[in-house]
């Protein structure tokens, strides 16, 4: 209980004890979680893959790079002799454990997918909003621009980029952050256009603010709603994309362990090729992006009001 | 009217910017292409500096960028994609016989998913929060979860083990030979409409709970009419705009689609092709491909559009 000065017991009104003194944020996340329930088991899955990457050196039984010559096509649950270590989910062509290259393969996905969906997509609501403060020819180019680069399938694109960059986990998210950019100024300018016409842009013109201020202060803050939606909603994408690309053999480098890139041997030997190296890869690539679908499918619920109605 | 000239006239630049950015893609980014071929993919080739400014003149690079984006473009205007690096032979007739087996598999793929999606999503909407509803709500969502891979691996794989059943080689037209053409595209073209359907399902399903809950629909009811009629002559009609609006991304999806497609089945499309090109540094050829594909969505989204006037007389009238 607060005491004044004086030392009189001050009356705050507070209805439910306890209730005041929380964190905003913890209110709002609890808030989120009664509310969509399939978000958090989203979110869950989501900091698992977190959880999982960071601790990735300590539950890999092997190294992701080492191949074992005498365990080609290993079973799950083979043992190595010299070491008595387990290999839980079997070994893939050249030997090496499965287990400690799905969970150095997650590091793969989550990486590219949290960088390039970071910064194409903050580079493209920016973009956007400068665009739609700006009106027109700024405004005009640049959505043309927009059209030109989302004309292409989205895979091709990616393909392309990366063919002539050259395959490496920097070219693959550059070529994601070409993808999404465009998409993210579109998405986030139609909202910056109804905002510029907002009193309070007005407001702030009035008492003489410069276009800095106006884009910074008053614009950003109210596009965070389909900014956040959309980068949610991609995640899931961009660690499909990643995956395609290392399965196609112009993502990541082959050695090193990622999803697609694990699945890729498969699309090439169907006999020789033991189930699980099938199912292994596969099950995590979905349920990783089942994951963060069912995070960005409850963002967008709780943040955009009116895709309510149309989704439930 | 004046609708349709507007989209015409915003097509034709858009498709010149799609050139130039395709151009300065592949000749701004991978450097000298004299150089390549002769060093060889490996970089190990040999050659004297008199062979390589011979090769920039007959490939045409020693020239300005923008006289060499002029004359691919000129050429393109007349039909002429131009000559590819690695097989020497003009890309015409290296893209021809591909093209079936890709506008094949894509369109049967829309066919079949726009068929199976529709209904299903409709029927969701109509008895919503039903079991159907849930069932197909968590079906579709875990669908587009699924990447098409994945889908594709696990087919081929359950195939080969299961049935012994492998991809055949080769392609036969379906004019030419229809059951082979038919053993070849069924299990693709199955797969690629798998994946595709839940986008188009999740679509229908909101668009039909949108329509559904206007005005017009609760006057056919209230006058007596069949709910069958309501449902298809009223409600589905309606629902068909926005289902059209997304089906030409549908279809830049389904060629993105056909690419990983083709190389699990082993189709020889126009996605086999590009990666070939890719692997053999081939940018001529990879040029033309990615520039084929952006017309082909450019040009559905122009249909789309066009089509959407025909459909909505609101907005032919606008």
């Amino acid at each position: 209980m607060l005491r004044a000065k004086n030392g009189v017991a001050l009356s705050l009104p507070e209805a439910r004890p306890g209730v005041g003194r929380r964190l905003p944020l913890l209110t709002a996340l609890t808030t989120f979680a009664r509310k969509q329930p399939l978000g958090v088991l989203g979110g869950i899955i989501l900091l698992s893959l977190v959880a999982l990457v960071l601790l990735a050196p300590l539950l890999s039984p092997f190294d992701p790079y080492a191949v074992h010559v005498l365990h080609k096509y290993a079973a799950p649950g083979t043992v190595l002799a010299e070491t008595g270590q387990r290999f839980w989910l079997g070994a893939d062509q050249l030997g090496r454990d499965t287990l400690s290259r799905l969970l150095y393969g997650a590091r793969v996905s989550l990486v590219v997918s949290l960088i390039s969906v970071g910064i194409g997509v903050t580079l493209g609501a920016l973009l956007g909003i400068v665009s739609a403060y700006c009106g027109g020819t700024v405004d005009l180019l640049v959505q043309r621009l927009v059209d030109t680069v989302m004309a292409f399938p989205a895979i091709i694109l990616a393909l392309a980029i990366v063919a002539v960059a050259g395959a490496s986990l920097r070219n693959v998210i550059l070529a994601l952050i070409v993808l999404l950019l465009p998409a993210s100024a579109r998405v986030v300018r139609a909202q910056a256009l109804a905002v510029k016409e907002m009193d309070y842009v007005l407001a702030a013109r009035a008492t003489g603010a410069d276009a800095w201020r106006i884009v910074l202060r008053h614009m950003v803050p109210n596009c965070a709603a389909p900014y956040i939606v959309f980068a949610t909603a991609n995640l899931g994408y961009a660690v499909v994309v990643e995956a395609a690309l290392s399965f196609l053999g112009v993502g990541t480098p082959p050695d090193v362990p990622s999803w697609g890139g694990m699945l890729s041997i498969t699309g090439q030997k169907y006999v020789e090729v033991s189930p699980w190296l099938v199912v292994f890869p596969s099950i995590a690539v979905s349920l990783a992006v089942f994951g963060f679908n069912l995070l960005g499918d409850a963002i967008r619920d709780a943040l955009d009001p009116r895709l309510k109605g149309a989704q439930e | 009217m004046r609708y349709i000239m507007h989209r015409l006239v915003l097509y034709i630049p858009i498709i010149l910017l799609v050139t130039v950015l395709v151009f300065l893609l592949m000749r701004v980014i991978p450097g000298d292409p004299a150089l390549l071929i002769l060093a060889g993919t490996s970089g190990e080739g040999s050659f004297n500096k008199e062979d390589l400014v011979n090769l920039r003149r007959t490939l045409g690079t020693d020239r300005p960028l923008y006289v060499q984006y002029g004359t691919w473009v000129w050429g393109l205007l007349h039909g002429e994609l131009g000559t590819s690096l690695f097989y020497r032979t003009p890309i015409k007739k290296e893209m021809g016989p591909r093209l079936p087996a890709t506008l094949e598999l894509a369109c049967l793929a829309m066919l079949v998913s726009v068929v199976l999606a529709v209904p299903l999503g409709a029927l969701s909407a109509v008895k919503q929060d039903s079991l159907l509803d849930y069932g197909a709500r968590m079906f579709t969502f875990a669908g587009i979860s699924i990447p098409i891979f994945v889908t594709g691996l696990v087919v081929v794989y359950l195939l080969v083990r299961l049935f012994n059943w492998f991809p055949p080689l080769g392609y036969a037209t379906l004019w030419e030979e229809p059951w082979t053409n038919l053993q070849q595209v069924t299990f693709p073209t199955l797969t690629l409409a798998f994946f595709e359907l839940n986008f188009t399902a999740r679509v229908t399903r909101s668009a039909m709970l949108e329509v559904l809950r206007e005005d017009y629909i609760r006057t056919a009811r209230s006058k007596g009419l069949v709910e069958r009629r309501v449902i298809l002559l009223h409600a589905l009609k309606n629902a068909a705009l926005p289902i059209i609006t997304v089906s030409a991304w549908s279809l830049a999806r389904l060629l993105g689609g056909t690419i990983i497609i083709e190389k699990i089945f082993l189709v020889p499309g126009m996605g086999t092709l590009l990666l070939d090109a890719i692997t053999a540094r081939d940018y001529t050829l990879i040029q033309a491909i990615v520039l084929f594909y952006a017309v082909v969505v450019l040009t559905a989204n122009l249909v789309v559009d066009v089509l959407y006037t025909w459909l909505d007389p609101r907005i032919r009238y606008a």
